[in-house]
């Protein structure tokens, strides 16, 4: 192997062949797969199109795990480069921009690639369960190897664009989560009536468009029955065009934005300084919980973050009533912002417990803590109560909220107090969230990147396995039996988490 | 086998200590002891244990075989009570980089329990030590490794720690930063604290130490006094003589003493001569009275801090452990 752009390629091979958590991935993957498809299949007596359906779920299944490995995995190709201060050493070496970028997102790309191919011989069992064509088939495969090839770019880009891995992250999920919201919103302002006939008709045009660009749209497209278009459609090529754009993209801005190379440093974030005009936004003295101080400010972003995601918040939930109402109605607009509410809640909690260690080993900084006089339990207690205290400016957005429209909200509430079934359902995902948050902050022990992806891939696996944990919450009308198992069941995935966790703790402190 | 015995007023005490990564042996049966208000200098090449050895002291390696009793306290069963009377740092600093200097201290402060009032004053007193007062609101990652180094030490010191470890805190520091650490060594000795330091930088360490213990491949080699180091050579002895101007009767005086093994003038136009000389056959009187006799002022006459080094290369293995 003498060409030197060649030599990550090789080694990004021998890599996937070899390491054992690619293959890990790899088979998790297969396996939850695998389990959709059994579970279809055993239930395939009661579906008029069993083989569609087990194709859809593996599809969007796929989907979702490649959009996660965006924001974990393609972003990092560059900044995993410059945290180690090796992007000045690979240019010493003589590899021109355009080698070290093909090197280092082919191989991501590759991966990721690899990982649909191993698919196929298993969803190809989907098509003799009946019900999806070859036709469907292929469309559906050819349309995510087109997502992957724009995720792939844009991360690379999102990774030359940003300096730390967490930023890069941050930014591709911004940018996805815009590109998916973009034809909402776009013939949400075209049928409002605020523009101008030539304009409105323009952004209508525009969105439709984006529309037929998104991977989702096609999927729609391709999930009907009786679907003969072709195998590559508009969804392919502006995804696969879109793709290269972002790499030469990628490619032009590499040299400008690497001619510095700085050392890797924690970031400070939104969190002003005690010498800033605005320090009353700032740390302050440290608390008497210090932990709960540090990690509240300098993980969780402090009052700084807690001021700008009301802000943040309030202007998606305003974004997506205008998109989905056509016009803004303040009823709507306060269910929707309780579900912004909740889901922020949840995205900000998986981050936390994502960052929780993973920084403080990242930083070497676990030593320090682990020879301060307390326990691992007090340390944990104190970092989850920093999670708690920037979740209020999410619980007061939520009764804000409430407060904005009491009587369809009291109903809900009323619905779900009053259904054993809803109310099941609120119990069971309090506590599988609390399973999930210790898989993340596990994982964030044992993986540099990557953490949620693998967390929500052993979460699903595990709820396949545990279904009846939704029974015994009530779900499907559980019995207290049914309730007893199911705790029984949690707690001891919760305890298991934990002695884990104190001991990677542990052993990541000893290392540093 | 360490050579040094346990010390009335000993404040660190480690016996027979093992410790194992899986089936790889990084201490065998090391002993040691650590006088009290005392700088203990911890020497070895590369993978000789010291930092499993400061880990363990530190705590943060529990499954150790072996006695460590820190303040007469047992390390195992104590740790906690351990942890608030010692201060570790490690030599990647362990701060908190996006924090400012203050920030840092006085999270550190309130973490070891300190109030409010106690913390204001504590954090003033040891950036008056560490000379970082002007800088204070600086973000440490902004600080350069020497100023981040002075920070790291404040932060050990924060809560008032008997034992300081401190592994390799010269490292990467230039001359001036390391020479200046030094002194706020030997003015934290002056205050009472006991200093273990792990370091490579020999000529520094035997200007600080009053006691040294040499480790390789897992086992001490030697444990004791700075000045039992000099037994190891044998009956020969390396003293620098300095004087206040050159005497040219001096080199040949001393050359004619009986006992004098060589005498080597330092610099050329200096007056800075080393003597090696038996001492069962000569003291270092007869070797004044010689000088004065042929007119030398003297200035110093003191054992060569080469030793040390010339120690750690007869003690310790060439090559990779």
């Amino acid at each position: 192997m003498n060409m030197p752009a060649l030599a990550f390629f090789s080694r990004a091979m021998r890599r996937q062949v070899t390491g054992l958590w690619p293959c890990l991935f790899r088979s998790g993957l297969l396996a939850i797969a695998f389990l959709f498809l059994l579970a279809v299949f055993g239930a395939s007596a009661g579906l008029s199109a069993p083989g569609l359906t087990a194709f859809q779920v593996v599809a969007f299944l796929n989907l979702a795990f490649i959009t996660l490995a965006g924001f974990g995995y393609f972003a990092t190709a560059i900044t995993e480069e410059k945290s180690e201060m090796m992007l000045g050493l690979l240019k010493m070496t003589g590899l021109s921009p355009v080698s070290i970028l093909l090197g280092k997102s082919t191989t991501r790309l590759l991966a990721a690639l690899i990982v649909l191919l191993v698919q196929v011989p298993l969803s190809l069992l989907a098509t003799t369960l009946g019900g999806v064509s070859w036709l469907q088939f292929w469309a559906v495969y050819a349309a995510l190897a087109a997502y992957v090839i724009f995720l792939s770019s844009l991360g690379l880009l999102c990774s030359v664009l940003c300096a730390s891995s967490t930023r890069a992250g941050m930014l591709t999920f911004a940018v996805v989560v815009l590109l998916f919201a973009l034809p909402n919103l776009g013939a949400g302002l075209a049928g409002s009536g605020w523009l101008s006939g030539t304009v409105g008709a323009g952004v209508g045009q525009a969105s439709d468009f984006l529309d037929e660009c998104l991977v989702t749209s096609r999927f729609t497209e391709v999930f009907e029955t009786g679907f003969s278009g072709a195998v590559v459609g508009v969804q392919f090529a502006s995804n696969f065009l879109g793709g290269i754009l972002l790499f030469l993209a990628a490619w032009g801005l590499f040299g400008l934005l690497t001619r510095e190379q700085k050392e890797a440093a924690p970031r400070r974030g939104l969190l002003p300084r005690r010498t800033r005009a605005v320090r009353w936004l700032g740390a302050g003295r440290c608390w008497k919980r210090a932990l709960t101080w540090k990690d509240f400010h300098f993980i969780a972003g402090g009052y700084s973050w807690g001021v700008g995601k009301l802000l943040v918040y309030a202007a998606v939930a305003a974004l997506l009533t205008f998109s989905m109402a056509g016009e803004f109605e303040v009823p709507i607009f306060a269910l929707v912002l309780q579900g912004v509410a909740v889901g922020g809640t949840l995205l900000e909690v998986s981050a936390f417990a994502g960052r929780l260690f993973n920084l403080e080993k990242t930083w070497k900084t676990l030593a320090g803590l682990m020879m301060l006089p307390m326990n691992l339990r007090e340390l944990f207690g104190q970092k989850c109560l920093a999670c708690l205290l920037a979740l209020i400016p999410n619980a007061a957005l939520f009764f804000f909220a409430f407060l904005l429209n009491p009587q369809d909200s009291a109903a809900y509430m009323v619905e779900i107090l009053e259904n054993p079934s809803l109310s099941g359902l609120v119990a069971g995902g309090l506590v599988l969230g609390t399973v999930f948050v210790m898989l993340v902050a596990t994982f964030s022990l044992v993986l540099k990147h990557g953490a949620l992806l693998v967390s929500v891939g052993i979460f699903v696996v595990g709820s396949c396995f545990v279904t009846p944990v939704f029974g015994i919450f009530g779900v499907m009308g559980g019995s207290g039996l049914q309730f007893a198992v199911a705790a029984l069941v949690c707690g001891s995935v919760v305890f298991i988490l934990g002695r884990m966790m104190v001991v990677l703790v542990r052993r990541a402190a000893a290392a540093e | 086998m360490a050579e040094g015995s346990q010390e009335p007023g000993a404040l660190l005490v480690v016996e027979n200590l093992h410790y194992a990564y899986a089936t790889n042996y990084a201490l065998r049966g090391v002993s040691f002891t650590v006088a009290e208000r005392s700088i203990h200098g911890f020497v070895g090449p590369n993978g000789a244990g010291k930092t499993t050895t400061l880990k363990i002291l530190a705590t943060l390696l529990s499954s150790h075989h072996g006695k460590v009793r820190v303040f007469g306290m047992d390390l195992g069963t104590d740790c906690r009570a351990v942890r608030r009377r010692l201060g570790f740092m490690p030599d990647h600093f362990g701060l908190y980089r996006q924090m400012s200097v203050f920030e840092c201290l006085d999270f550190f402060a309130a973490a070891y329990g300190l109030d409010l009032g106690e913390r204001t004053s504590v954090i003033e007193a040891v950036l008056t030590l560490t000379d970082m007062q002007g800088r204070r609101d600086e973000l440490i990652r902004n600080l350069s490794r020497g100023m981040q180094q002075r920070v790291s030490l404040a932060r050990v010191l924060v809560h008032d720690p008997d034992l300081l470890l401190l592994d390799e805190p010269a490292s990467g520091l230039d001359p001036r930063a390391r020479i200046e650490m030094m002194e706020i060594f030997k003015e934290l000795r002056r205050m009472g604290k006991t200093i273990f330091v792990s370091s490579h930088i020999l000529s520094e360490l035997a200007d600080l130490c009053d006691s040294v213990t040499i480790i390789d491949r897992g086992e001490a080699r030697y444990s004791g006094s700075m000045e039992g180091l000099q037994a190891l050579a044998g009956e020969t002895a390396d003293y620098v003589l300095a004087l206040q101007e050159p005497c040219p009767g001096v080199q040949a005086a001393l050359e004619g003493l009986e006992g004098v093994k060589g005498v080597e003038r330092l610099h050329e136009d200096g007056a800075e001569y080393r003597v090696a000389f038996d001492r069962t056959v000569v003291d270092t009187n007869a070797i004044l009275c010689a000088v004065m006799a042929e007119g030398g002022c003297v200035t110093s006459f003191a054992p060569d801090k080469r030793h040390l080094s010339e120690a750690f290369m007869e003690l310790t293995s060439p090559g990779v452990p």
